[in-house]
């Protein structure tokens, strides 16, 4: 046994090929000495600045609060808990837009293929307004201008146990007495003086966000949803009907998973622009990634170019997780309906 | 006796069926087919109803259109036209000088025109000159804009509102679609390493937001540029817009080009075509017309991404009414920064609804 052998090159083989190897042995020229006199400029300008590069900030003590934080968090954390707490935040945005928009974005893409009438055309209204709109000044619009508008702490309002008011929605929280016994409480909020004590509370940030990012994607993942919905074949809603299933339980049962396999990965692409565009929170404040990393970190640490490469790396690795989680899902739809046909 | 199966007399011919379709009826069959549809549709005529009364009071009603401060707007019971009306430099053309203004309203001018005639262009019209009208104009916008020359010198820092906004997005444009085209031929490419640079620079550019190119636009990349010199805010954010766009439009080419049958390019090089003469005169003319709808669309991205321009502090529409509403004069009252908003949202809905409408027209022309 012996392995092929690949033939020498002829004369004019190479010869065409020529023009091809010269072009990019300039490309890898022109953009190794591009890359090279940019690290060249770095390392003389940090010394200009008097810096030093590198990750071991990370250990450092942070010494700033973040107004929300889903695990532990105080100012005597190191640098990396603040990152760990940054990225919890960016994925509880992320996670509830999601949700949120992928409910909307479902309802309106029913209205959207509903017979001509009063309900297609909000749907259609719906879809063209939010999707027209920039983003930034959606959030900005929740953030500054509806929100605004929230009586302040004093006359909150009262909607059974949650009090709504300009510093956020406060919902009632689960606490363990530790009194020996394992007896759970529930903990009101309530005004107390200037402020709100006890429960659980929920930035305006947060909630100005999400509805945003929620909005403004539900209009796109409408469209795709539509898309969805008008693939699947006419007939399959005439036999529904046949063997007696109202409009809404066909529309459930029918049509709604098979459009759901053909939306999911347009669905996923959008899910992925959803998560790049939370870091827009940057613009009002909210304690996510761009924010804590791009921002309150690399400002503190002069360490720009190693906070910046964090938040390349986090938002890839969170696109990463989308996509497979995406393609999971997609397996999961086909695996089912490979086992039922 | 015979037994009759049919009837011995003829049955006169009956009318047709009358099909009533009274308007009554059809207003009923598209509203209330359902009865849950019927209650939906009634449901939603009152809530329009209402929101839409409350909107007309609000806008209309109670709205305050005259003064010049924010005492103008006092009681927070209507929208506070007088701030948008009032501020109207700043969020046309920002601190543009007003002995040059001219210059401005020249480059409005021109704008309008071009897309006017980009509009109304037969069909037969080339699209080459189109092409090349996009990425001739930002040019000349920037030279007057700019000045020199017997223009006197106004920095990019003073320009901003809808003028900066529109600048940036032809910028953008011009810049982004020969970059993204060079990008999707790269990646097309028979060389490896072509192939390996442009997918990865596309790839990563796409999985990173926009805000985050922004940020080392404006931070970081002046750490990379030799000491002393430098390139300002305006010039580094077009060139983080540009290379971020240019990803976007490299996705949307490689569609097209992937769209264009093989045998196009096989037929082209049998005939005696080089391979660059078959891209140029065949291949390309079909791939960049058949994305245009696509193009126009990437257009009204950008549009709405030179919002995030106000992140990093440039002042453009959107900065604009956010400074506005922060200054001493208009300070204070929470109506004013909402009528600013209700402002931009229908300035940028027009726009980008425009557009949208003729990219659909685009898709169904060809």
């Amino acid at each position: 046994m012996t392995a092929p052998r690949i033939p020498p090159l002829s004369r004019t083989a190479l010869l065409e090929r020529l023009p091809g190897y010269v072009v990019q042995a300039l490309l890898v020229f022109v953009v190794g000495w591009i890359a090279w006199r940019a690290a060249a400029n770095f390392e003389s300008n940090l010394r200009a600045l008097g810096l030093t590069a590198g990750f071991g900030f990370l250990h450092a003590q942070a010494g700033f609060e973040i107004a929300q934080a889903l695990i532990p968090f105080s100012p005597q954390s190191s640098y990396f808990d603040a990152i760990v707490v940054a990225t919890l935040n960016t994925l509880l945005v992320v996670v509830l837009a999601a949700v949120l928009g992928t409910i909307a974005g479902l309802l309106v893409a029913f209205g959207r293929v509903a017979p001509r009438g009063l309900v297609r055309c909000a749907a259609t209204t719906y879809v063209e307004v939010f999707r027209n709109i920039p983003l930034l000044l959606q959030i900005l619009f929740w953030y500054a201008s509806a929100l605004a508008l929230l009586p302040g702490v004093a006359d909150s309002l009262q909607l059974g146990p949650v009090l709504l008011n300009n510093r956020g929605l406060f919902l009632p929280s689960l606490h363990s007495v530790a009194d020996g016994g394992w007896a759970i409480a529930l903990d009101r909020p309530h005004v107390e003086g200037f402020d709100v004590a006890g429960g659980f509370a929920i930035l305006p940030e947060l909630i100005a966000l999400t509805l945003g990012l929620a909005i403004y994607n539900s209009a796109f993942l409408a469209e795709i949803f539509r898309a969805g919905i008008l693939s699947v074949p006419r007939g399959q809603i005439e036999a529904a009907a046949t063997v007696g299933l109202s409009g809404a339980r066909a529309a459930l049962l029918i049509t709604l998973p098979q459009a759901l396999r053909v939306a999911l990965p347009a669905a996923g692409g959008q899910y992925q622009t959803l998560a790049k565009a939370s870091s827009l929170a940057a613009a009002i404040g909210y304690p996510d990634i761009m924010q804590i990393v791009g921002g309150t970190i690399a400002s503190q640490t002069s360490q720009a170019l190693e906070a910046m490469a964090l938040v390349i790396l986090l938002y890839a690795a969170i696109n990463l997780l989308i996509a497979i989680a995406v393609s999971l899902g997609n397996r999961h739809l086909l695996k089912r309906d490979a086992r039922t046909t | 006796m015979t037994a009759h199966f049919v009837s011995p007399v003829l049955i006169d011919a009956r009318h047709p069926p009358v099909v009533s379709v009274t308007v009554a009826h059809r207003l009923r069959r598209m509203w209330l087919a359902t009865p849950a549809m019927g209650l939906l549709s009634v449901a939603l005529l009152v809530v329009f109803a209402l929101c839409g009364w409350h909107l007309f009071e609000w806008a209309f009603l109670d709205a305050h259109w005259r003064g010049s401060a924010s005492d103008a707007c006092s009681g927070a019971d209507g929208a506070c036209w007088a701030f948008v009306i009032a501020r109207w430099k700043p969020w046309l053309v920002g601190n543009y000088p007003s002995g040059e203004l001219w210059r401005a309203w020249v480059a409005f001018g021109a704008f309008a025109i071009f897309w006017t005639w980009v509009v109304r262009r037969s069909h037969s019209a080339s699209l080459r000159q189109v092409l090349l009208g996009f990425v001739l104009l930002p040019m000349g916008l920037f030279a007057l804009l700019l000045g020199g020359g017997p223009l006197p010198f106004v920095a990019p820092t003073l320009w901003g509102g809808l003028l900066l906004t529109m600048v940036v997005t032809l910028a953008t444009f011009a810049s982004a679609l020969p970059a993204g085209l060079c990008l999707a031929l790269g990646r097309r490419s028979r060389l490896p390493i072509v192939r390996a640079l442009s997918g990865t620079f596309v790839e990563g550019m796409r999985s990173i937001p926009l805000l985050a190119v922004l940020f080392i636009a404006a931070t970081l990349l002046p750490l990379f540029l030799p000491a002393g010199s430098n390139i300002d805010l305006f010039g580094r954010a077009v060139i983080a817009f540009a290379l971020f766009n240019a990803a976007l439009a490299a996705e949307v080419f490689r569609g097209g080009l992937q769209s264009i049958d093989r045998g196009q390019l096989e037929a082209a090089t049998s005939v005696g075509l080089s391979d660059f003469a078959a891209l140029r005169l065949i291949v390309l003319p079909q791939a960049v017309s058949a994305v245009i709808p696509a193009l126009v669309n990437i257009m009204i991205a950008i549009i709405k991404e030179t919002t995030l321009l106000s992140v990093i502090g440039v002042n453009d529409l959107l900065g604009a009414i956010e400074n506005g509403a922060k200054s001493p004069d208009w300070m204070g009252e929470s109506n004013i920064l909402a009528s600013g908003h209700v402002f931009l949202a229908i300035a940028y809905l027009a726009l980008c609804l425009g557009l949208s409408r003729y990219s659909r027209r685009l898709e169904t022309q060809r």
